[in-house]
Parts: C-alpha cells; sequence; structure tokens
C-alpha cells in the first residue's frame, strides 16, 4: 500500500479542486416533491460534462474520463469535500445503467444511449425489485413474453428510484420458464411506452422519489435486450465488477465532514444544562469515537482500492463497508439529533444548512438501501468467511 | 399486574380510538391539515374521563390512581392519539391543586386546551411547547413546581415539526402565572414523567407487534423473514424493551399511589427507559419491515416520530440520567 501521491496526482487534485470551487451550485438540491429536482440534477450533470468531468471512472471511449483509479478516488474526495450536491435522479444512469451498457450493449445501444446520460439529457431509473422479490431478488416475476420482434410484458416493480421523472430503465424481467437466477433477461424499457403506470410512494424523510411501477401488456423491440434473452442476471451482476470502490469514497468524505462540522458546533452549542455541548464528556467522547470509525472506515476503503489496484479483482470488502457504513451513518445522526435536542423536534430537509432532522430520517433507509444489512452479514458470514448457509 | 379494572381502561379506550381515531399510514401528509383534533372530539374524550381519571374526586375527578391514568396514556401511546391530554391532565390537577376550581373544570371538560411546555435548557424561559395549536394555557413543570401560563402571552412561533400530527410552537414564556403548585403539595411534574413514559411504553410494544406480525407474513427465499435468527432476535428484543416499558411504568405508578419512599426516582427511570424503548423499538420495526418501514404507507413511521417528539417532552435523556445519579 503507497500512501503517497505523484506529483501529477497533485496537480490532477488542485484541477479538480479550482473546477469544482467555481462550478458546484450555491443553492441546495430541491428535496421532496418538487418538480424542480429532476431539471436542478440534469443541469448539474450538464455542467459537469462541459466542464469535462462527466463519467470520470468510464472509459473515455464511452465519452468518460477513463481516469486512474487514483484520480477517480481524488475526484469523489474533493467533491464531498467541495459539498457538491447529491447525484440524485442521475444515479442509475451514471452509475449503474451507464456502467452496464459499457459492459454489455450492442454498439448501437452504447452509441445511442451514453451521450445522452452525460450530458444529463436524459433520467434513468431501475426496474429490478418486486414486492416479492427484495433481498431475494432472483424471485422476480414480471414476466416478458417473446412475440414477434417485441417482449410484451406485464407485471409490477417496486422502489423504483426516479420512475416518475425517468426517461429509461434498466428492467430485468422473467422470459424462460426456469428458475431463480436462469431465464432472467436484463431490457431497456423506454418509460414513455404505452401501458407503463407510474405510482410515486412517499418516505418518512419527506422524500418522493421511490416509486412502484405496472407493466400492462407494455410491448418492448427485442433489440432493447442487452446481452442475450434469458441472460440477464449475468447483465444485472456485470457492473459490480466495474466498481472500484472509489465512488464509495464520496459517501466516507462526506460522512467525515459531517463530524467535523457537528464537532464544530458542539464548540458552541448548548446543552440541556446550559454548559457547551462538547463540556460534556458523554457527548464529546462519542463524537470522538465517531471520528475514529469514519477513518477507520476510510482505511478500509484505500486498503480495499489498492488491493483492487494491484489484483485487478474487487476484493470481498464490498459488503463489509456497506455493513459498517450503514452502522455508522445511522448512529452519527441519531448522536446528532440527540445533541440537538429540542431542536431535533423541527423537520429541516438533508439537503439545507442544519438539516440534521431530514438526515437522521433518511438513514433509516441505510438499513435496507441496495441490499439489507442483515442480508451484507450473511454475505460476510458464508462466502467470505466460509460459514455454512441457515 | 394490572387489576381487572384497569385491563378494563384498556379495552375501553382501545376500541375508542380504534372507531373514532384510527392510526392511520396515509395520515401521511407531512403536516395535518385543519387541527391536531377536532374540539368537539376532543370534549367527547373529556367526557369518558380521559383527562380526570386520576383527578381526586374533591376536584371534580374520577378518582383513579397513576396506575390507572398510565393504562389510558399507554392506549393514547400505542394508538398514536392525537391531541394534548397530557398536558390537560397535568394542567387540571395544576389549576385544581392551586384552587382555582373553575378553571380546573374548564379544563377537565375539554372546552379550555393546555399545551406542553418544556424548558430548552434548564436555566432559562425558552421552551418548545406541544400540542400548541388550539390551546389557550400552557403547562410547565419540572421537579420543584408546576404553573400554568397564558398561551397568548407567550411569545412562541410555530416550527415544521418531524411528527406532522402534533402541533408544535416555540419561544420563551411570558405574562404572569395564572396557577402554580409545589411538588410536596402535588408532584404534577413525575406524574408527568410516568404518564409519558406509559404512552411511550404503547409505543415500544406497537412497533414490537408490527415488527413481529411482519416478519411472520413477509416471505424472502421460500420462508417467512422472521426464521431467520437475524430477524427472530431482533424481535426478542423488541420483545423484552417493551416488557420492561410497561413494566417500570406499572412500578412507578403503584409506587407513587401507595406514597412509597422513591417513587420520583422510579419515574424518572420509567421515562428513560420508555423512551430508549420507544426509539430502539421504532429503529427495529422499520429494519424489519425494510424499504415498506420507510415509506408512509405503514404505520412504523408515525410511531418513529411521535417517539422522537415525546422524548423531547418534559425531560430529555442527559436530564433522567443526571437526576438520577447526581455528580458531585
Amino acid at each position: 500500500m503507497d500512501l503517497s501521491f505523484t506529483q501529477g496526482e497533485l496537480a490532477f487534485r488542485d484541477e479538480v479542486r479550482t473546477w469544482l470551487h467555481e462550478n458546484v451550485p450555491r443553492e441546495p438540491r430541491p428535496h421532496g416533491d418538487r418538480p424542480d429536482s429532476r431539471e436542478f440534477d440534469l443541469a448539474w450533470q450538464k455542467a459537469q460534462h462541459d466542464g469535462g468531468w462527466a463519467g470520470i471512472s468510464w472509459p473515455a471511449e464511452f465519452g468518460g474520463r477513463g481516469l486512474s483509479t487514483i484520480q477517480q478516488l481524488i475526484w469523489y474526495e474533493e467533491y464531498a469535500m467541495a459539498d457538491a450536491p447529491w447525484i440524485g435522479a442521475c444515479f442509475v444512469g451514471v452509475n449503474h445503467g451507464g456502467p452496464t451498457l459499457i459492459a454489455r450493449a450492442s454498439d448501437e445501444q452504447k452509441a445511442f444511449h451514453l451521450p445522452k446520460i452525460l450530458k444529463g439529457e436524459v433520467v434513468w431509473c431501475q426496474g429490478f425489485s418486486e414486492p416479492g422479490a427484495g433481498s431475494d431478488l432472483a424471485a422476480i416475476r414480471t414476466r416478458g413474453v417473446v412475440d414477434g420482434d417485441e417482449l410484451v410484458v406485464n407485471g409490477q416493480k417496486i422502489w423504483t428510484s426516479f420512475a416518475n421523472m425517468a426517461e429509461y430503465q434498466e428492467l430485468l424481467i422473467r422470459t424462460g420458464d426456469e428458475q431463480r437466477h436462469k431465464g432472467l433477461t436484463w431490457v431497456i424499457c423506454d418509460m414513455r411506452t404505452p401501458g407503463i403506470t407510474v405510482r410515486p410512494i412517499s418516505t418518512m424523510d419527506r422524500g418522493a422519489e421511490f416509486c412502484e411501477v405496472f407493466y400492462d401488456d407494455v410491448r418492448i423491440p427485442l433489440t432493447n435486450v442487452v446481452g442475450q434473452v434469458g441472460d440477464g442476471w449475468s447483465v444485472a451482476m456485470s457492473t459490480l465488477t466495474l466498481e472500484r470502490g472509489t465512488g464509495f469514497m464520496a459517501d466516507i468524505m462526506h460522512a467525515t465532514r459531517s463530524i467535523d462540522e457537528l464537532i464544530d458546533e458542539c464548540r458552541t452549542r448548548r446543552g440541556p444544562d446550559g454548559r457547551p455541548v462538547l463540556k460534556d464528556d458523554e457527548y464529546a467522547r462519542r463524537l470522538a469515537a465517531a471520528k475514529a470509525e469514519i477513518t477507520v472506515l476510510r482505511s478500509i476503503t484505500y486498503r480495499s482500492i489498492s488491493r483492487n489496484i494491484r489484483t485487478g479483482m474487487p476484493g470481498p470488502e464490498g459488503s463489509m463497508l456497506r455493513l459498517q457504513y450503514g452502522d455508522l451513518v445511522m448512529g452519527l445522526s441519531r448522536l446528532a439529533i440527540e445533541i440537538l435536542g429540542p431542536d431535533a423536534l423541527e423537520y429541516i430537509d438533508r439537503f439545507r444548512v442544519g438539516g440534521w432532522t431530514g438526515n437522521w430520517l433518511r438513514t433509516f433507509a441505510a438499513g435496507f438501501g441496495g441490499g439489507t444489512l442483515e442480508i451484507q452479514r450473511n454475505i460476510i458470514g458464508e462466502r467470505v468467511l466460509g460459514l455454512p448457509r441457515g | 399486574m394490572p387489576s381487572a379494572e384497569q385491563e378494563e381502561i384498556t379495552t375501553t379506550v382501545a376500541s375508542f380510538l380504534a372507531a373514532r381515531m384510527p392510526a392511520t399510514a396515509h395520515a401521511s401528509v407531512f403536516v395535518t391539515p385543519g387541527a391536531e383534533i377536532d374540539s368537539a372530539l376532543f370534549r367527547e374524550c373529556a367526557e369518558l374521563g380521559w383527562l380526570s381519571l386520576g383527578l381526586p374526586e374533591r376536584f371534580g375527578g374520577v378518582g383513579y390512581g397513576l396506575a390507572e391514568e398510565a393504562m389510558l396514556f399507554r392506549e393514547l401511546g400505542r394508538g398514536l392519539a392525537p391531541g394534548g391530554f397530557l398536558p390537560g391532565v397535568l394542567g387540571a390537577r395544576v389549576a385544581a391543586f392551586a384552587g382555582d376550581a373553575d378553571l380546573a373544570a374548564s379544563i377537565v371538560s375539554g372546552s379550555v386546551q393546555v399545551a406542553l411546555a418544556t424548558r430548552d435548557t434548564t436555566d432559562t424561559d425558552d421552551v418548545s411547547v406541544l400540542h400548541a395549536a388550539e390551546a389557550s394555557l400552557v403547562v410547565v413543570c419540572d421537579a420543584a413546581s408546576a404553573a400554568l401560563y397564558s398561551i397568548a402571552d407567550c411569545a412562541l412561533a410555530p416550527i415544521d415539526p418531524v411528527d406532522g400530527s402534533v402541533r408544535i410552537a416555540r419561544g420563551t414564556l411570558g405574562g404572569s402565572v395564572i396557577a402554580s403548585v409545589a411538588a410536596d403539595l402535588d408532584p404534577v411534574f413525575i406524574r408527568g414523567l410516568v404518564l409519558c413514559a406509559a404512552m411511550q411504553a404503547g409505543t415500544a410494544e406497537a412497533q414490537c407487534d408490527l415488527g413481529v406480525a411482519y416478519a411472520k407474513v413477509r416471505e424472502q427465499f421460500g420462508k417467512p423473514i422472521g426464521a431467520n435468527q437475524a430477524i427472530k432476535h431482533r424481535c426478542a428484543d423488541m420483545a423484552v424493551r417493551a416488557e420492561g416499558a410497561f413494566s417500570q411504568v406499572c412500578y412507578a405508578a403503584t409506587a407513587l399511589d401507595g406514597g412509597a419512599e422513591g417513587f420520583a426516582e422510579e419515574a424518572i427511570i420509567a421515562k428513560y427507559y420508555a423512551d430508549e424503548a420507544a426509539r430502539l423499538n421504532g429503529e427495529a420495526s422499520v429494519q424489519i419491515h425494510g424499504a415498506i418501514g420507510f415509506t408512509t404507507e405503514t404505520l412504523p413511521h408515525r410511531h418513529v416520530w411521535r417517539a422522537h417528539t415525546m422524548a423531547r417532552a418534559l425531560a430529555v435523556r442527559p436530564a433522567l440520567l443526571d437526576a438520577l445519579v447526581p455528580r458531585p
């Protein structure tokens, strides 16, 4: 593990910092059921594209920057330190759908879709989870039947973030009679196709991006299938091998910033006994412990990235990072609202200054987003440690 | 163990709540429009004795003990009932014990509503006030005494609350004290801690019931998720916390009713433990529900909001713990 940066990398960091400083939007991202949140997200994506920073980890031949892993890491660190906005509605296109297309799509599919994603022209959503297929994703039941040169899709997806503002969806459906991971197909679904109904679901943090999507004889051209019909599981999983852990660094740096801000705030904020919160041994030590934990998580991430660079393969740390990060952000926001005392009675959304209550409510999602923490523990126990399956 | 009479309070209140103000997930508008509770419905609840259950008969009350009152408030917590019943009960005692029988009668009848003020720090008049919108009086109390103020004389501004089903205002107490009572005459604050703890115990029980019920019916990998130890153990922990919370409420209430030495300490422990149980069971219940528990389409989030709010009423965790073991 090499902790030093080259002169070139240091110069790159300066370049990134300067650009972010000059271009990060000053106004907070609109939260909740606001039509302008889509416009905000796409405008910021376009700004990054025009500045030459879109697709930081995408290969150059597909319009990305094709940067080294270290440069990606630097970008994400600086991104968080500059308090740049949450990626929002652009998440699936930039971080999942796009990379999947890069790995498995035809040249025509790539040429049509990838530039639109990078330029901030379209929103993508993910149609994987179903009411009966959450942690158990392979239980997918939404069906696609081949009819001529089309797939006819019937069924239901849920937890489809931003489906109400998306043009495209990465849709995973059952096209064969086989069970579980076999007989699935990954297809690009145009959300404007007749037969699609989207119902938004509001969440306890007043978020409005979750949706339910219903498919009633939705006809999708077979040319939209990515990979082969029946090979959808491997297409859906291909993105995982593109992930080098660098994207996670932004979340960690963001949490680090939050802890430092909270500690600063506690120097002057008065606790229930009237003294500054930091004079309270309990809070001072819990804040210190939170700082220690996030620092360790940073070290795990660095080590993981370093190992990936050497071996070219993502290690087993993914689940460990997810688990530890989930526990940490939940604990941190809980500590913050406890410190806020009566101020925590007021709802302030997470994108606004002092939005600790909105942030606290949001972190309830850290327990299940992208797979429950229980499933992460099972993966660590069974696949990493080789314990018998339950 | 609750007596048959006490159990009857539970059944009666629970069925009234279910029929007349059922807790719904889709009251998920983040701030409920209109009044926190319809004033006619509030008076109807008052006629049922919800504001006078534990008030001595000589003051026009039903004359039950704190233990019976705690059974009522446990159900109000479990049922996510709206309305300032806790400050109403406390305010009626302040008026009655201060000798203002007319004021006590108007509070007990539900025609005058009371809000609940909690001091933001021990040494100022900065307060956070629950159930502020429809109240004309505000009750504020601590270990030494309890007092009623006119809400019109206080400088309060409404906030956008995390829990949209409770109207909250913050600001400064003002004007003169309308009525007050010293704790040695009637321990209003300590009674409030027990009743607030009873609400939180009801919340902890509700979250346990919701989580357990879901763990039994939600299937993944071909079996109910409750068959997995990770889920089963979470459920067991919830049950233990719920049991602990209500047991301590019962003990504290009975100790106070019996005039036992140390009832104040028991009440402080009841509030501390019930706040924790309600919070932790909320986290567990949402986690067991997964994404659906994070939405406003199921009930766990409303109990999370309510537990968060009530944990900031009367006394917060650090103050409770410091009162329990005062430091030199």
